[in-house]
Parts: structure tokens; C-alpha cells; sequence
């Protein structure tokens, strides 16, 4: 990537592509009266509002989608450094059980009767916690806040969202949920700790553990609020994509990042308030006396028995009716931006560009119909089982159909090894193994040994961490410049990646060996197990351990790297990666209504080395050359 | 450049070389008994394990097949320039072709179906409740906060009556016998897990759960909790013995009916020289 | 390139951190420290002795446990003729001079947590990973989990355990320890260790236990003996023989106790349906039924009611439970609702086959023959109930679960009959 071919080369009449930042701002604002003046009763989307001045406007509670996509990304990379410093604790006591640790030890459990010992109750909350904030403060808020916020407009050429205020609420509504989940680890009992499936009646009865005396009410109300965060959200997605594309942009003509955030929406929004009311009847059963969910008869930690008689099970068909396609929200973004990723870096356009979108679209719809796998060992009735075990093996197909396209992208191309490219390979590298791993848990017989064991916890790693979080990476490379005006380290990106990389492997990859001899997961000492005690299975904790911990050491680069490219690195140019999608084609960062005029679309986003263009790639604002000929109408 | 093929490479050799390395090692490999690390001791067991190494096979073809075809992309294409920095040659202009995706759509389909009816004789012997052994239950066990009450019956041979033996994580049973139990939760969800036995099954308030399974070696196992219970959730464990005949079993029984039953001190050989001497 | 080699640097140190921190636990363990009596700082009223305004005298208490059980958890001494298996060997995996103290009075333990292999751990460090997180560092019921639990875990420092085999009052048999561990209480929070812990390791926990209590004992009574005594006279307080034989009127206690298990008289009567319906009209015509209730259920007129009782324990933040029993409790009620330790205690349910003292006859027949230590059930032998009555009564409290209409059809409880219906269901 050389910046000479970037300023020189450059085919795309478009102007801001050519001028600078300070320029295009210029200009566009003197148009951008023009524009809200002339066409005050006409367009929506050609309506333009200046710029608020007034500095807790302008970037604080801004209804401008590139602010609160900031707002997003920051938010969630900073519960991400404390979501990985839980996770962290975790592997401490999993590799040394009632080891204290260093300087917490000292100051959470100095009092003369702890002993600086984490107490067992502790451990459940580190990875209650640790799973509820990267799931729902971190890689949804990233992928569908952060990115989806900020790609959605700038990516089907619109000036801002469709509901520019509800975009601000559904960030300002995640506030609540950051409050009340840090606020519950102070209280009575302390924080939540029943795990992020949060099962009743562990988590209705409140004796039954410590964190369920006050500290899960507190993570009802927090999911709550940010539930609805994520449906405001995605609402305003929907809408959004359905009524403001730019001319041209037909739905077959968006970039697969778009489309992945569309379907991702929908399951957002049909699945949520699903979701909603489970949390709501869990919090009337806590706070109202209610029995949705716990059986008559039950006493649990020596307390009254209970009157009344609910079903826990239910509580587990509602919630993972949510959270099986939660699983794909947080996978599906990440899918279409690493297949935006992957084409630019291949130089080569997306192989099979409908498939990638039927695929999507068929992971999405099978994902509402699949959320029985996780409850076979639940006592449902097993005949269910069976059913679910095929529609789950179903699933995986769109998601193998994916996986070999993008090999059929990169097959044949000019890779570019970027960081974010790099990223995007492990993606693929890590979702296959995330993705064949799911496999095993399909299958409802093998699923009797592995499941709850550390195999899932490996799976769903390779899943969350090989796949989102690699993808958040490489997202974070690519769209940096485009975010900021500024490019990052590159060399550091390399180094970042290579630690990250290999560590995660070693953090990670080890779980299916200890999962496959059937070391369970959430258990806060292996070692009263006689099976679990050998040297092997203890030595694997150990070694997992250390590389999570150098694991969190690399991702310190990533820090450094960030925050030195916020303010050092060197100014982007409107399009440094010479890619095609319209964001390419307005300044880096985009001024306040993201495009002077309106782009016009003529074709599909993956027009890289078309025949017959000096350049490689070909902006979706510039029509297909005559001789490149009409494109494949089934693939493209 | 290409040199970051080698690292994707890497990765994927030792992960396969891990799940290789695991079939020698007993505390890799599939939970089994202590003498010999591949005998399986259940007929579960030898199903589940069979299926798991079929689809070890099938989910390790497919992978070692799309690592080979991504490493030897990312070897074979990558960016090259020439001295003026033009790259070297151009990349392949293509949308994809409709023959791929028919095969790469129908086979894992094909496999995927496969997979998914060749399990489901398995499923079915294990937890429909029609395969159910005809047999009396052997025990009826509760799980509670943190600990399995079993409840064998007693010389009545029924199960919830005043002679019934109650012991606390010990669960026993005969070899070569199907075994049945009755599964229930006093307080919140648990799960009995008998990982060298490959058996699991949640225990759930307000459900009896009839859970069945067989060991063809006499021995000491382990009964785990599987499913998060509370803060002393990992110390939920339990000892399993499985005794060689049925004579063993009663044997075990009746030694702990006579202690449950005890009402002096020195009743039991052996524990006379502690009791007796009675000072008011 | 000096970046990448600062960065080689830093991961190399989190390397080396992490690896030591695995291999050594001095590394990160801090200093413990035994929690003192709070007679020593409080007054707890008449029947305690205490050293709310007597520095100096603390201080001398404070020296002379140093001297008789060493200066933290850590650090343990054990002092000559301590009641203890193997003269303490078992608490600690490192004796200082090897495995033989010698003739030595004072055989000095130094205990490494946590680090040493199971089987060779020792009493302390077994303690440490198993108990610590309900009962303390100080075996005072304090740890972190604590609060959390009902019925609240045993403070071992003034010696009392509940579920004895020895009289009324006195320290417990090295087999009611060893019991309660290996078995658990049922219908309490303690787990049953049987499959944690071998036969071995329980035997070190057991002498760990009993090294606590006996501390804590000997505590007390060196402040009561302080306590006699005026600040001004400080200088001639607690002699070092005064100490010893302290302390060894504590030993002397716990070894008697070894020797004097309760043993019924009279063999078991068999439970034919005779005996079930006299321990029946003896349950209701003695003051069981005060307690217990009419129906068994655990809800008799002496005590404060269920519902509050609930409303007090589990109706909202431990912390805020004096405050609830404040406000619920009348000033004048003579209701009891406390055991010895000041926690809230309820009579059992004798309708559900659950005993936390266990369910051998035997144990019943402590139970009722010897009553509950520090507990409101008192001792019933030889008065008003001889053997054959205690095992009449054991007999029909067995079968009771399994028969619930003994009581609801007797005809002592014939006008109740609106009260049936719901007993049941308790």
C-alpha cells in the first residue's frame, strides 16, 4: 500500500476523494445550506443540519452516527480491558486454585478472616461478569454500535441515520446498564453470579448464592436496559437501510458489512423481546413474588420452601429463543466485514457475493429455529433432541458455504498483508475451527459427554475471540483511518497480530483437550477431581494461564498503538486502501453529513482488477467499463 | 510476505498435532479408567466414543482441507512488485463459479445429514424414555446444595419408606447390569455427570428424570456436577464404586443399613474401645 | 528498534511474574493474623470477663498466646500436652527439626498453604483450601461466604459444638468432629467431605479444628483470668505457670471428653407400632410439642413464630438482620428465637426425614437424651425421659416422616384439625 498511488492514481471523479479533509469541509457546508434550504420539502435524505458547535452537542450527546459510533467504540474497548482482566482472575484460580493473587489478593481479601483467598462465590462472579461484559458491553456494542453505526450510513451513502435521535437514546441507554452492573459489584452479596445464562432458580431464590441476594436484580435491570439499547438500534438499522440508500444502491448492490448488519438487525429485533420479557418475569419472580420459574416444593439453602409452582425450563426455552441468535449477532457483523476486508486485500471481487448473502440470510432464519442445543442435557423432553440436532447441523452448512468463499476470494488474488487483512485470515482460520467444533455439540450422544465442559468454553473462545474479536481487530485497522483521519502503526499492527495469534491459540486450543477429557467448566478448583488431578490436565490449566496472560500483555500494543495513532500517526488519505465501498469516497474522517452530494451506485462493491481499468479496483461511484462485459447475475 | 503462511500453518499442524498427541496421553485423552486409558468401561461409552471419533475424523478432514487450501493461498498469492512497484501480475476477476458452490453445498450437506440420523439410534437408547431398562431403580437421588442424597431401598425393595438407606455422594452399583435411577433437585438445577461413564443429565426441580446407564469394570469413579449450582458448585463431587456381583452390592448395603440402624457405641467390632465408660 | 526490544522486556518480565507467582506462594501471601475474643476489646456483659480498659493486661494475653500457639496462623506451636494425634504432627506438612519433635515442650509447626500436594498437606493447608471461606482464618464462622448462609458456620473459639456424643456441655469426641466433616450437617450448608478429602486428610482437618478451638478456649479463659486482675497490677498477671495451667485445664477438658461418650443403657427398643404411639403421647404430652409444635412442624408456642422468624433470617440483607429482629421482636417477648452464639435458630421439622445431627438412632437418641449444645434443646436423661422413654420417642420421631397422620390423627390433636391440612405442606 504505497500513498503515492493513492493521491496520483486515483480514478474516481468523485472530488472529496481528491481534496483535503479541510477542503471538502468547506465547500460541503456552503451545499449543505443550499441543499437543506432547496430541498426543504423534498427528500429526506438530501435534508442536511449543520454541525452542533456547542461542544456537549457536538460530541457528547450528538445525534451525528460517526460521534456515537465513537462513543460505541470507546465504551466497548474499554469494558473489554476490564472483561479480559476478569477473565484473567478466572484462569489464575483455574490454574493455581486458592492461590492468592498478586496485589488484588491483598486488597480485595486483606480482611483477618479472608485470608486473601478468593472465595469460591468470587470466582463465579469473575466469570459471570466476564462473560456478561464481553457478550453484551462489548462485542455486540462493538460490531453492531461501533461499526454498525458508523458504516451503515457512510456505506449506503446517507447523511446520517434514519432516526438520528434514537440512535443517541439507544447509546445513552447503555449508560444505565454500565452503572448498575459496576454499582452491583459493591453491593450486599456482591455482583450477579450465576453465570451469564443467569438459570433460575438459582437466580430467583436468593439465598441460593451469594450474588443472587441483591447482585442479580441489579443484572436483570442492566440487561434490560441494554437489551433495549440493542433494539432501538436495531430498529433504527432497519429502517435506516431500507429507506435511505443512495441511488443505485439496490439491496443485491450492498456491501456484504451492510447486509450482515441488516439481517443481524432483524434477529435483533424479533428475538430481543424475547429476551425482555424473560429478564422481566425473572425480576417479577425476584422483587414481586411472583413463580414464573420456580417449582412448588423446592427449598433451596435452607429457607422456606416455596409456594406456587413455576418452570425452570421455561425460563431456559425464552432465553436461549434470545441468545442462540444472539450468538449469531455477534458473529454475522463480523462475517461481513471480514468479507469486505478479505475482497479489498485479494484484490479480487468476493467470490460468490449472493451465496454470501443467502448464506446469511439462511444462518439467521435456521438460528431461530436452533435454540434447543443448548438445554439437550436440560431434562426437555429428548425427542426435541433429536429435532434440534438436525436443524443445528443444518446451520453449520451456510456457515461452511461461507468459509469456502472466502478461500474462493482469496484464491487467485494479490494478497495484501495488512494487519487487517492478517486479522481477516484468522478470522477465517479461527471460525473454521470455532465452526467445526459446534459440530460436535450438534451431536445430541457426544454432546452427553462434552457438554458444560470446557469444550464448549474452547468453542465458544474460538467462536467470540477467533472470530469477533479477530474481526473487531481487523475492522479496527481498516476502518481506523477512515474513523479518525489518521493511519495506524503498521509494523506494531504486525506484531499485535502475530502475539495475538499465537497466544490466543495456546490460551484457547488446549480447552477442547481438557473439554474432550471432560473437565467441566465453572468449577473454581479441578484438583478435588481425581481424574482432573494429573499432571496433564493441571500442567494444561497451567499453560493456559500463562498464555492468557501473554495474551493480555499483547493486546497493550494495541493500546499503544491506538492511542499513538489517535494523536501521532500519520494523516489518511480519503481512501488508503484503494477499496470500493462508498465510505472510500468522501474524506477521512467524513465531514459532518458524510457526503457533499449524494454518490450514485452503479455497481456491486467487489469490482477490484476488472478487465479494461488501469486501476485495480473500481469504486461503486464509477460505472462498469462496456468491455468488462455484464456481470455473472447468479453470483454477483 | 508469504512468510505469514507459515504461521496459519503452524497453527494449524499444532492443533491437529494436540488432538493427536491427546490419543497417548490418559490425562488428554477421553476420561477412561485408570489402568488402561483406552478401555471403555460403558456400552454409552463405546457408542458416544465412537461418534465422537467420527466426527473427529469428518470435522479434521474438513479442517486439515480448508487450512491446506488457506495456507497454500495465502503462499501462492501473495502481493509481489516488480522495481517500479507494479505488481508482478494481476488478480483473477472472477464472481465465483456455480459449480463450486453446488458441490461445496451439497456434500457438507450430505455429510451434516449423515451425522445427524447416524446419532439418532444413540440418542434414543440413551434418553428416550422408552429404551428405559426394565428394571427397579436402584437409588433415587436428590441433588441439593452442594451434595447428592441417594436413597437406596431397603430390605423392602421400596423406594421412600422408613427402612430405606440414605447415604450422602456414594453411589453404588454392579458391573455388567443395567442400572436405573431416578434423578431429582431439592433446590436449583445440577447436573449428574459421570464422565468416564459418558453420562450426563441435569437434575431439575420439581421433575423425577429417570437416567440409566452400565459399567462392565469393577472400580472407583467419579460423579460430577456439571451444571452451576451455587458457590460451592465445584465441590460437588461424588464417589462411584462398582462393585463385581450383586453379593458385594448387598454386602455394602447391608454394612451401611447395620451403621444407620446403630443405636449403641460398641456395636460394631472394633469401635468398643471408645465407647463405654459414662461419667455423670 | 528500541521499542521492540522494550517490548521483549515487558513480556518477558509478565513472563517471569506469572511463573514465579505459580511456583512460590510467599511470593503473594500476606501476613495472617488470628482474630482475638472480643471480650478482649468489648464488654459482653457479666458473665465474660473482659479487657475493654486494660491495655497493659492485653498485652500480656497477647504475649502469652504467642508463646503457647505461636504468632499467626503461619507460624504454629503446639503446646506440651495438647490432646492432639501424633502431638500435632498432622497440622502442618513441615515440622521444623524433622518428623520427631524430640523431648522438646514446644513442638513448633511452620505451615506452607496450600503448596504441598494433597495427601501431605496437613491439617492448616487442607483448612485453608476446604474451610477457610465459611469458617475463618481464626476457626471464628467468619469467613467470606459466611454471611451468606443459614444456619450460620460454627465459631470453634469457645469450644461448644452442637452435635456431640460426650455430656451435655463438654467439648466434642474426636469422632463428632470426625463425623460432622466426613458426613456434613444435613439440612445446613456444611458439605459432606467424604469425597473431597481421604480418610487421612479428614484426620488432619480434625486436629486442625481442635487446635483452633482449644486456642480459642484457652483465649477466653486467659481473659477471664486477666480480667481479675486491675491494670495497675498488670506486672503480676498471668504468670507463666498461670498461663500453662490454664491451658491445660483446656487440654484436660478435651481429653476427658475422649473417654466419655454417652452410651445408651438399655439396647434400642424394636420399633414395633407399640413404641411408635408411646413416643408419640410422650411427644405430646411432655414439652416437646412446645418447641416442635403440636404437629412436628417446627412450630411451637415457645418459640417466635415461622413467619418472622423468615421475615428476620431471610427476608432481606444479612447485614441488616439485628436490625429486622429489632423491629419484629417485641422488647418483652419471651419467646426464644437464639442460640448460645446469638444466632437465630429454629425447631426442627420433624415431618421431613432430614437431621442435621445425624440419622442413626443413636444420634437421636443424643439429641433428646443430652439436648443440643448451645442450642434450646436441653437434655432430657434421666429426667422426665429414662432410656426406654428416649428410645420410644427416637422410634416414633423415625417413623414420623413417613407417616404423617400419627400425629394429625392422634387424638390429643383432634380439635386441630384446621391446623392439619398445612402441616403437611411444611
Amino acid at each position: 500500500m504505497t500513498d503515492e498511488r493513492a493521491s496520483s492514481g486515483d480514478p474516481a471523479p468523485a472530488p472529496a476523494a481528491s481534496s483535503g479533509p479541510a477542503d471538502g469541509l468547506g465547500t460541503g457546508t456552503a451545499q449543505a445550506h443550499f441543499h437543506a434550504h432547496a430541498d426543504a420539502h423534498g427528500h429526506a435524505h438530501d435534508e442536511i443540519h449543520p454541525a452542533p458547535r456547542f461542544f456537549l452537542f457536538r460530541y457528547v450527546f450528538s445525534t451525528n452516527h460517526k460521534v456515537i459510533a465513537v462513543q460505541f467504540l470507546f465504551s466497548g474497548l474499554i469494558f473489554m480491558v476490564l472483561g479480559g482482566l476478569l477473565a484473567l482472575a478466572v484462569r489464575w484460580q483455574l490454574a493455581w486454585p486458592w492461590k492468592p493473587m498478586p496485589i488484588l489478593s491483598r486488597w480485595l481479601w486483606s480482611a483477618p478472616s479472608f485470608g486473601f483467598q478468593m472465595p469460591p462465590e468470587v470466582y463465579n462472579k469473575l466469570f459471570t461478569m466476564h462473560a456478561t461484559i464481553m457478550i453484551f458491553f462489548v462485542i455486540i456494542p462493538l460490531l453492531n454500535g461501533a461499526f454498525g453505526n458508523f458504516l451503515i450510513p457512510l456505506m449506503i451513502g446517507a447523511r446520517d441515520m434514519a432516526f438520528p435521535r434514537l440512535n443517541m437514546i439507544s447509546y445513552w441507554f447503555m449508560w444505565p446498564a454500565f452503572v448498575l452492573i459496576s454499582y452491583s459489584l459493591f453491593v450486599e452479596g456482591g455482583a450477579a453470579e450465576a453465570g451469564w445464562t443467569s438459570y433460575p432458580p438459582l437466580t430467583d431464590a436468593k439465598w441460593s448464592t451469594p450474588g443472587s441476594l441483591n447482585g442479580q436484580t441489579y443484572w436483570l435491570m442492566a440487561m434490560l436496559s441494554a437489551g433495549l439499547s440493542s433494539l432501538m438500534g436495531s430498529i433504527n438499522y432497519i429502517t435506516t437501510i431500507v429507506m435511505l440508500r443512495a441511488p443505485g444502491m439496490r439491496l443485491f448492490r450492498m456491501p456484504m458489512t451492510v447486509w450482515a448488519l441488516f439481517i443481524t438487525a432483524m434477529l435483533q429485533a424479533f428475538a430481543l423481546p424475547v429476551l425482555t420479557s424473560a429478564l422481566i418475569m425473572q425480576l417479577l419472580d425476584r422483587v414481586a413474588g411472583t413463580n414464573f420459574f420456580q417449582p412448588a416444593g423446592a427449598t433451596v439453602a435452607n429457607a422456606p420452601s416455596i409456594v406456587g409452582g413455576g418452570g425452570p425450563l421455561l425460563y431456559q426455552h425464552l432465553f436461549w429463543f434470545y441468545s442462540h441468535p444472539a450468538v449469531y449477532v455477534m458473529i454475522l457483523p463480523a462475517m461481513g466485514m471480514v468479507s469486505d476486508i478479505i475482497a479489498t486485500f485479494s484484490r479480487k471481487p468476493l467470490f460468490g457475493y449472493k451465496p454470501m448473502v443467502i448464506a446469511i440470510a439462511t444462518i439467521a432464519g435456521l438460528g431461530f429455529i436452533v435454540w434447543g442445543h443448548h438445554m439437550f442435557m436440560s431434562g426437555m423432553n429428548p425427542m426435541l433432541g433429536a429435532t434440534f440436532m438436525l436443524s443445528t447441523m443444518m446451520i453449520a452448512l451456510p456457515s461452511a458455504i461461507k468459509v469456502f468463499n472466502w478461500l474462493g476470494t482469496m484464491w487467485g488474488g494479490r494478497l495484501q498483508y495488512t494487519s487487517a487483512m492478517l486479522n481477516a485470515i484468522a478470522f477465517v482460520s479461527m471460525f473454521v475451527i470455532g465452526g467445526l467444533s459446534g459440530i460436535f455439540m450438534a451431536a445430541t450422544p457426544v454432546d452427553i459427554h462434552i457438554h458444560d465442559t470446557y469444550f464448549i468454553v474452547g468453542h465458544i473462545h474460538y467462536v467470540l475471540f477467533g472470530g469477533s474479536t479477530f474481526a473487531i481487530f481487523a475492522a479496527i485497522y481498516y476502518w481506523f483511518p477512515k474513523i479518525f483521519g489518521r493511519m495506524m502503526n503498521e509494523p506494531l499492527g504486525k506484531i499485535h497480530f502475530f502475539l495475538t495469534f499465537i497466544f490466543f491459540n495456546a490460551t484457547f486450543f488446549p480447552m477442547h483437550i481438557i473439554g474432550m477429557h471432560g473437565f467441566p467448566r465453572r468449577i473454581a478448583d479441578s484438583t478435588i477431581y481425581h481424574y482432573l488431578r494429573g499432571p496433564g490436565t493441571q500442567g494444561m490449566n497451567v499453560f493456559m494461564t500463562i498464555s492468557a496472560f501473554l495474551l493480555g500483555a499483547a493486546q497493550i500494543i494495541l493500546v499503544l498503538n491506538f492511542l499513538y495513532s489517535l494523536v501521532l500517526g500519520r494523516r489518511a488519505s480519503a481512501n488508503p486502501w484503494h477499496a470500493n465501498t462508498l465510505e472510500w469516497t468522501t474524506t477521512s474522517p467524513p465531514p459532518h453529513y458524510n457526503f457533499e452530494r449524494i454518490p450514485t451506485v452503479y455497481h456491486p462493491a467487489y469490482e477490484y482488477s476488472v478487465p479494461g481499468v488501469d486501476e485495480d479496483y473500481l469504486p461503486q461511484t464509477m460505472p462498469r467499463p462496456a468491455k468488462a462485459g455484464p456481470l455473472d447475475p447468479i453470483m454477483a | 510476505m508469504r512468510k505469514w503462511s507459515i504461521l496459519f500453518a503452524m497453527a494449524a499442524i499444532s492443533t491437529v498435532g494436540c488432538f493427536v498427541y491427546s490419543y497417548f496421553d490418559p490425562d488428554w485423552w477421553l476420561p477412561n479408567t485408570a489402568r488402561d486409558m483406552h478401555r471403555v468401561v460403558s456400552t454409552f461409552g463405546r457408542e458416544i466414543d465412537n461418534l465422537f471419533l467420527i466426527i473427529l475424523f469428518v470435522t479434521g478432514g474438513v479442517f486439515i482441507i480448508t487450512q491446506v487450501v488457506l495456507v497454500a493461498a495465502m503462499y501462492r498469492f501473495p502481493d509481489r512488485r516488480d522495481e517500479q512497484g507494479r505488481p508482478v501480475r494481476k488478480a483473477v476477476y472472477s464472481h465465483g463459479s456455480q459449480l463450486l458452490e453446488l458441490i461445496w453445498t451439497v456434500i457438507p450437506a450430505g455429510i451434516l445429514v449423515f451425522i445427524a440420523l447416524y446419532q439418532m439410534g444413540t440418542w434414543a437408547s440413551i434418553k428416550y424414555r422408552g429404551s428405559a431398562p426394565r428394571v427397579p431403580p436402584l437409588a433415587e437421588i436428590t441433588a441439593r446444595q452442594f451434595q447428592w442424597v441417594m436413597r437406596y431401598p431397603g430390605p423392602d425393595r421400596k423406594l421412600n419408606t422408613a427402612d430405606d438407606l440414605v447415604v450422602i455422594d456414594d453411589l453404588h452399583f454392579v458391573k455388567k447390569q443395567s442400572v436405573l435411577i431416578y434423578l431429582k433437585s431439592a433446590d436449583v438445577l445440577h447436573s449428574f455427570y459421570l464422565p468416564q461413564l459418558r453420562i450426563k443429565q441435569d437434575a431439575v426441580p420439581g421433575l423425577t428424570i429417570p437416567v440409566w446407564f452400565d459399567c462392565d469394570e469393577a472400580g472407583e469413579y467419579e460423579l460430577v456436577c456439571a451444571e452451576l449450582c451455587g458457590w460451592g458448585h465445584y465441590k460437588m463431587r461424588g464417589n462411584v464404586t462398582v462393585h463385581e456381583t450383586e453379593k458385594d452390592l448387598r454386602r455394602w448395603i447391608d454394612e451401611k443399613l447395620a451403621e444407620q440402624g446403630r443405636s449403641q457405641l460398641a456395636m460394631i467390632p472394633g469401635s468398643g474401645s471408645e465407647g463405654g465408660d459414662r461419667d455423670d | 528498534m528500541i521499542w521492540r526490544s522494550r517490548l521483549g522486556w515487558m513480556l518477558g518480565c509478565s513472563f517471569l511474574a506469572v511463573a514465579a507467582s505459580g511456583c512460590s506462594d510467599a511470593f503473594n501471601a500476606g501476613d495472617l493474623v488470628y482474630i482475638e475474643a472480643p471480650a478482649m476489646t468489648q464488654d459482653l456483659g457479666p458473665t465474660q470477663g473482659n479487657l475493654k480498659d486494660k491495655p497493659r493486661l492485653r498485652e500480656k494475653v497477647r504475649a502469652a498466646m504467642k508463646e503457647l500457639y505461636g504468632p499467626d496462623p503461619q507460624t504454629i506451636r503446639v503446646p506440651k500436652g495438647m490432646p492432639l494425634s501424633n502431638g500435632g504432627a498432622l497440622l502442618a506438612s513441615h515440622i521444623e527439626g524433622g518428623k520427631d519433635p524430640g523431648p522438646h515442650p514446644i513442638l513448633q509447626v511452620s505451615a506452607t498453604p496450600g503448596s504441598a500436594p494433597a495427601p501431605q498437606a496437613g491439617g492448616y493447608a487442607i483448612y485453608r483450601r476446604n474451610c477457610l471461606h465459611c469458617h475463618g482464618v481464626s476457626g471464628a464462622g467468619d469467613g467470606p461466604t459466611a454471611p451468606f448462609m443459614y444456619p450460620t458456620p460454627r465459631d470453634f473459639r469457645p469450644g461448644k459444638f452442637k452435635f456431640t456424643s460426650t455430656p451435655s456441655g463438654r467439648p466434642p469426641h474426636r469422632d463428632d468432629l470426625r463425623r460432622t466433616i466426613t458426613y456434613g450437617l444435613d439440612g445446613t450448608s456444611m458439605p459432606a467431605f467424604e469425597p473431597l478429602l481421604t480418610p487421612a486428610e479428614i484426620e488432619e482437618v480434625v486436629d486442625y479444628v481442635m487446635f483452633l478451638s482449644m486456642r480459642g478456649q484457652t483465649e477466653l479463659a486467659l481473659i477471664d483470668e486477666a480480667a481479675t486482675f486491675e491494670e495497675g497490677d498488670a506486672g503480676e498477671a498471668l504468670d507463666e505457670e498461670t498461663v500453662q495451667s490454664l491451658a491445660d485445664s483446656v487440654f484436660k477438658m478435651w481429653r476427658k471428653s475422649q473417654s466419655a461418650r454417652l452410651n445408651p443403657k438399655v439396647a434400642r427398643t424394636e420399633p414395633t407400632r407399640a413404641s411408635i404411639l408411646r413416643g408419640r403421647d410422650l411427644f405430646l404430652a411432655s414439652d416437646c410439642k412446645d418447641c416442635h409444635g403440636r404437629l412436628a412442624a417446627g412450630d411451637g408456642d415457645s418459640f417466635i413464630d415461622q413467619e418472622t422468624f423468615n421475615k428476620i433470617v431471610f427476608g432481606g440483607n444479612p447485614s441488616e438482620r439485628a436490625r429486622r429482629a429489632e423491629e419484629l421482636i417485641s422488647r418483652d417477648s419471651k419467646k426464644l428465637w437464639k442460640d448460645d452464639w446469638g444466632n437465630p435458630l429454629r425447631p426442627a421439622n420433624l415431618n421431613k426425614p432430614m437431621y442435621k445431627g445425624g440419622r442413626r438412632p443413636i444420634d437421636l437418641y443424643w439429641r433428646i437424651a443430652k439436648g443440643i449444645n448451645g442450642a434450646q434443646m436441653p437434655g432430657h436423661y434421666p429426667s422426665p425421659f429414662d432410656d426406654e422413654k428416649t428410645w420410644d420417642i427416637v422410634n416414633f420421631v423415625l417413623a414420623l416422616p413417613y407417616e404423617p397422620t400419627l400425629l394429625t390423627d392422634a387424638p390429643q390433636n383432634a380439635p386441630a384439625g384446621t391446623a392439619v391440612a398445612d402441616a403437611r405442606g411444611r
